[in-house]
């Protein structure tokens, strides 16, 4: 509380130097207790300049997650009122359903620095270096289970949405909830769920975002379908500002989502990139290619085939598939 | 045919001198009849949200797994349900596992299966402890809302 408060304290007065007396007066502790305040903050990678007879004066913020910097600018309310940060995890995911399961609030959330297990579709991992952001948020929405996939639709407005906010960029989303840059992947959504028959329990929302890690530090592989928001703005992102912008809108989605979600589906309608054209959907079942038609009032895709019949998908990997030459008008295109 | 046409079905049924009416439309058929039960002929789907639109094939393997249960089930063996609309899959990885084979005994809370529904990853787990009898479901293939998935006999 004390550590909070001398940040907020030395942020507020970022140009110049704060007496340490002054710091003890404010919060009516000794000089040695904010003097080892101090130093639990440069511990977090603050940048402080302690200079005898003056004081102290903050002069960095540090690339580096840290609860009191992560409170300090938090404007949402529900999302990320416990925190849980790690240095490293195999995965925030796991670590969130166990938080769950113990009874953890809705809005707790679960962040690491880097993942060594960070978990993709069907065993599948998502690549987690140090420098990006893996966050994982407990929900527990009074809904049934099968509504519960338009939460992860408003997880992907949410990202969409922060990072156009936050830096300008046009972010959309490929079906379901994959946020594009320019037809390259920037960030992913694994959502894990407990349910009873008729009500969801509780469910993790995993969110991971290529924040600072350069696209020429990927595999050429990934390269090609990825990239990252320094890459895209050419500049380092403050990542504690734009992980309080994604609480903020996780929780005005999330909110509107349990409200009216044919409001939620009508923004993901907007900013989707999916429907309207020609998709293959892989599964374990094979592929099925056809047009894109929309998403039906559960989230699902609607792909009509090229003999007409309508398949409305639940899952599997989707692809945009390139017209060779003109592209064919009429039937089907909207 | 949905629930909303069913019920003007209904509807058109109770506002007229007809006593009995059958539909047969694109596969599934049904049958209404005045003053006594409503008879459902090869539709087991009614017992769905009325959302679920699924390709014809798809309807036609969930009908069949679904009158394979009505066989296979005892008096004291319990059915194990999808919550969601999603795909079925035995392991969380295609190169792990299953979680459970039949014949297996599985405790109640043991994970059985993964239903995924957009990217949405719903572990099932038993609602009993005993002995899974039976795996309805093909590893990869899709289910519907409330479609049986094992059945398991307590212990």
């Amino acid at each position: 509380m004390n550590k909070d408060a001398i940040l907020k304290h030395l942020l507020l007065e970022k140009k110049r130097f704060i007496s340490g007396a002054e710091l003890a007066g404010k919060f009516n502790i000794s000089r040695t207790a904010v003097w080892k305040h101090i130093k639990a903050l440069e511990r977090e990678g603050f940048g402080i300049e302690g200079v005898p007879s003056r004081g102290y004066r903050l002069v960095t913020v540090p690339d580096v997650l840290s609860k009191s910097a992560i409170t300090q600018g938090r404007s949402a309310q529900m999302m990320g009122r416990e925190i849980h940060l790690f240095r490293e995890l195999a995965s925030t995911n796991t670590v969130a359903m166990e938080l769950a399961r113990d009874n953890a609030p809705e809005g707790a959330v679960v962040l690491a620095e880097a993942q060594t297990g960070g978990k993709g579709r069907l065993g599948r991992t998502w690549i987690s270096p140090a420098g990006n952001l893996y966050v994982s948020v407990v929900l527990r929405p009074n809904i049934s289970p099968y509504r519960a996939p338009l939460v992860t639709l408003a997880g992907a407005i949410a990202v969409a949405w922060a990072i156009r906010k936050q830096l300008g960029i046009q972010a959309n989303i490929k079906w379901p909830n994959d946020i594009m840059i320019a037809n390259k992947k920037v960030a992913g959504i694994l959502t894990e769920m407990s349910a009873d028959p008729d009500r969801v329990k509780y469910l993790v929302l995993g969110i991971g975002i290529n924040v600072n890690v350069e696209r020429e530090a990927l595999t050429p592989e990934i390269r090609l379908l990825a990239t990252s928001l320094i890459s895209e703005t050419g500049s380092k992102i403050d990542r504690v500002a734009f992980l309080n912008a994604l609480l903020t809108e996780l929780e005005q989605w999330y909110t509107l989502l349990l409200e009216d979600d044919a409001a939620v589906l009508r923004e993901w309608k907007s900013l989707n990139m999916t429907t309207g054209r020609r998709v293959a959907v892989r599964s374990q079942d094979g592929v099925i290619e056809g047009l894109a038609r929309g998403i039906d009032r559960e989230g699902r895709l609607i792909i009509e085939l090229d003999g007409g019949a309508v398949h409305n998908v639940a899952s599997g990997d989707v692809t945009i598939v390139k017209e060779e030459g003109p592209v064919p008008r009429g039937k089907g295109q909207e | 045919m949905n629930l909303k046409e069913l019920k003007e079905l209904i509807e058109i049924l109770k506002n007229s001198d007809i006593s009995e009416l059958e539909l047969e439309r694109s596969g599934s058929k049904v049958r209404l009849r005045k003053g006594g039960d409503v008879t459902f002929q090869a539709m087991p789907r009614m017992e769905y949200p009325p959302a679920a639109i699924v390709a014809p094939a798809i309807q036609e393997q969930e009908r069949q797994a679904v009158e394979h249960v009505e066989e296979a089930v005892t008096s004291n063996q319990i059915r194990i349900t999808s919550p969601i609309v999603g795909t079925f899959y035995r392991a969380n990885s295609p190169d792990k596992p299953p979680y459970v084979e039949t014949g297996d005994i599985v405790k109640k809370g043991q994970v059985l299966c993964i239903i995924e529904a957009m990217k949405l990853m719903n572990e099932i787990e038993s609602e009993a402890t005993g002995k899974v009898v039976q795996a309805l479901v093909e590893d990869g293939q899709p289910v519907e809302y409330g479609q049986p998935l094992f059945i398991v006999e307590p212990v």
